[in-house]
């Protein structure tokens, strides 16, 4: 009877000990941009969620009571930052995780060390529309920032789980080099099309466009936000004539009426295309983001 | 030959050792450098102080991410690019709170002649919000409203102090000045709901401002596959009487006075990715206050109820629906009264969203009567935080008879300004 004891004790501690090697890191994530890159980093070693799908709007995706649920049982809890996805901040608060709040080691701001552009430096208000005072946050869009979002990733599951640094570093080297790979195999591609004029419903893709030599002639929104006016359409249409713009990028959740009236009356090429992993059916991945955006854009422009 | 020889010695020794101080001297002067104490001094400080520069120099270095450049090909700006002009980036920082100011303007166009303000354009609040966190997991939230809804006065409407976590556990508090959290209506700030006027139920069971009072509550968030929160609070709340004019002192409003205990367990499920369903359900017992007549004071036990339902489903980027009821039953006195609305709401893109709601509610113990309606919403978001809304509702109002009111609102917010999870 001891015997029996003593092995059912044995088990039981046993298979604690393995639940405990075995239990993987949760990690949270605000858009599934983060979210791929975190699978691509944390490999078999973490399961990833992201609380906003790519279909929606990231700036204006609504708390959901069920995203605290989520946030309460994180590791890691990895945002845009930039002012992108306050929202979630109420959802943080919600969730009693001190794990992830601001300044835990398991809270990550991918924004840090990227490269910012389009810094305010002058006195802001919203007449200008929604802009974002701490530069343009739609910075995964250049492939180089993705590698500092890797790494930002991986520096946050070193802290939580220092055992398996040597395989979130390699993780993480094995990224970078895929993105640099995959980033020269772009650039090859969209070389011949460098300094075209490129007009894009909102200022999303404006990291996109430096990263690959195109120049971003004007924007469907007057401002930041702000629905397109027909006088300020009337204007773009005009302009874009004159400088013989032939590319209109816009994502999918954006009203397509002017966009549409745009193409037609310069002639121009528009391409409802991702911002966001997930945004299109097909786009289920960072690199699979730039593939399908390269092609799309190569494609229009040959 | 003796003398011939020592002097040949002595003139040996002589320029021998000539010879060596010439050497020695030779050799000092590449090891020894003679210069003046005060310009020693200052090559010493300089030397000193370039040794300091560059050890800042290397640990900026090491501060930098080693992450490679942009590659020349991209033909990218070395320096990030700014809008409005080339001066370093950045913004100041501050240990300010986030300060905001909501204007919440109502123009009310009815066929109810007792209400006050028919026919008027008002100022109907205006919020300035304070929030910050003051310490780890301490958050600070101080609401002062103005306007017609508190008589043009300033009121400290709410100011509260959230313990977001206590200690490792599941637990929050709150401590202070806040409206309570009973169903979905009443927390919610006014300028923030999706009509210009609480459903009937609502302000005849919560009061026509809300249900607002000063204590502390705990909350517990359970552990488990679904969110389940429950809280639970004390709190103190003085009873809020309007007098219309050439009437007796009735009090309008549920009547609560002094302490009530409230509690809400609210739970929520995700559907699918896009539609989630979340139940509650509320209470309140506290002490009444009834002033039937100058001279009579009855204090008396009142219960509330509340059970609520909303079901949310986000079909695209910025399409919403919503439905949303809630029922509540008031006891008083050995008299129960019942009311409750179904809302129902579709936001098909950025800007702009319908509604519809019906309203149906027993007035509370002791006043008789029913209000019942049915209203027609139309709102445009300009931008998150200003809208502007046209409410349609006809209806039926205990003392009045039939009602077809008109409302045009106009909200509009300046500064960060954030709710809780509502």
């Amino acid at each position: 009877m001891r015997a029996y004891a003593v092995i059912f004790l044995i088990v039981i501690l046993a298979s604690s000990f393995c639940t405990a090697c075995l239990a993987k890191i949760n990690v949270v994530t605000t858009t599934e941009d983060l979210a791929d890159i975190a699978r691509n980093i944390g490999g078999s070693k973490v399961n990833v969620v992201a609380l906003a799908k790519g279909t929606i709007d990231p700036h204006m995706v609504e708390p959901r009571p069920s995203m605290v649920n989520q946030l309460r049982k994180a590791d890691v809890f990895v945002r845009v930052g930039l002012d992108l996805d306050i929202w979630a901040q109420s959802l943080v608060d919600a969730a009693r995780n001190s794990d992830i709040v601001y300044g835990s080691k398991g809270y990550v701001d991918a924004s840090v060390g990227v490269k910012r552009l389009e810094i305010p430096t002058v006195k802001l208000d919203p007449s200008m529309g929604h802009i974002h005072i701490y530069g343009n946050p739609h910075y995964w869009l250049d492939p180089v920032n993705g590698k500092v979002i890797a790494r930002n990733i991986a520096e946050a599951l070193c802290r939580v789980s220092p055992t398996d640094k040597s395989y979130f570093t390699q993780n993480y080297e094995q990224y970078a080099s895929r993105i640099d790979r995959a980033l020269a195999g772009w650039q090859d591609r969209l070389r011949p099309f460098k300094g075209t004029k490129v007009v894009t419903y909102h200022k999303s893709f404006v990291y996109f466009l430096q990263r690959f030599g195109f120049v971003e002639f004007g924007n469907v929104e007057p401002k930041p936000g702000i629905p397109p006016s027909p006088g300020h359409v009337k204007s773009l249409i005009e302009r874009m004539k004159s400088e013989k713009v032939r590319l209109i990028l816009m994502e999918p959740f954006y009203p397509k009426k002017f966009p549409e009236m745009i193409a037609r009356e310069t002639g121009a090429k528009l391409i409802v295309c991702p911002s966001s992993v997930g945004c299109v059916k097909g786009v289920t991945d960072y690199i699979g983001l730039f593939d399908y955006l390269v092609d799309r854009i190569a494609d229009s422009l040959k | 030959m003796r003398v011939l020889g020592i002097t040949l010695l002595w003139l040996m020794a002589s320029v021998g050792l000539a010879w060596a101080q010439t050497t020695n001297t030779v050799a000092g002067s590449e090891e020894t450098v003679t210069i003046p104490k005060a310009e020693y001094e200052a090559i010493k400080a300089k030397l000193a102080d370039l040794e300091t520069q560059l050890q800042d120099l290397k640990s900026r270095l090491e501060e930098t991410p080693a992450v490679e450049q942009v590659t020349p090909e991209s033909g990218a700006a070395e320096e990030p690019t700014v809008i409005g002009g080339s001066t370093a980036a950045g913004v100041p920082q501050t240990l300010l709170p986030d300060i905001s100011i909501v204007g919440d303007i109502v123009g009310n166009f009815t066929s109810d002649r007792t209400k006050a303000n028919r026919n008027d354009v008002v100022l109907r609040g205006a919020e300035l919000v304070l929030q910050g966190y003051l310490y780890p997991q301490i958050r600070g939230d101080a609401v002062v409203c103005m306007g017609e809804e508190h008589n043009h006065e300033a009121v400290v409407e709410e100011c509260f102090l959230s313990f977001l976590q206590i200690g490792n556990s599941n637990l929050s508090a709150i401590l202070g000045k806040r409206r309570l959290d009973f169903g979905k209506v009443n927390k919610i700030h006014p300028h923030h709901r999706p009509y210009v006027t609480a459903p009937s139920a609502s302000e005849n069971f919560l009061g026509d401002e809300g249900l607002i009072a000063e204590g502390a509550s705990l909350s517990y968030l359970f552990p488990g596959k679904y969110f389940l929160n429950l809280e639970v609070g004390a709190w103190r709340v003085r009873s809020h009487t309007h007098l219309p004019s050439d009437e007796p002192m009735v009090e309008i409003g549920p009547g609560f006075d002094d302490k009530l205990y409230s509690a809400r367990l609210w739970g929520s499920r995700e559907l699918s990715d896009s539609s989630e369903l979340e139940v509650g359900v509320s209470g309140i017992h506290g002490t009444g206050l009834r002033r039937p007549s100058e001279e009579t004071d009855i204090r008396d036990s009142i219960s509330l109820l509340g059970l609520d339902a909303t079901y949310k489903n986000w079909f695209s980027a910025y399409g919403r629906t919503t439905v949303q009821g809630e029922v509540y039953a008031l006891r008083r006195e050995g008299n129960t009264r019942v009311g409750y609305y179904g809302f129902t709401g579709y936001k098909w893109n950025k800007y702009w969203e319908l509604g519809l709601r019906y309203d149906w509610s027993e007035r509370p113990f002791p006043l008789d009567g029913r209000d019942s309606g049915v209203s027609f919403i139309l709102t445009n978001h300009l931008t998150e935080t200003t809208h502007l809304r046209l409410q349609l509702s006809h209806g039926s109002r205990a003392g009045v008879g039939s009602v077809n009111e008109a409302f045009l609102q106009a909200i509009w917010g300046i500064g960060p300004h954030s709710h809780p999870l509502e």
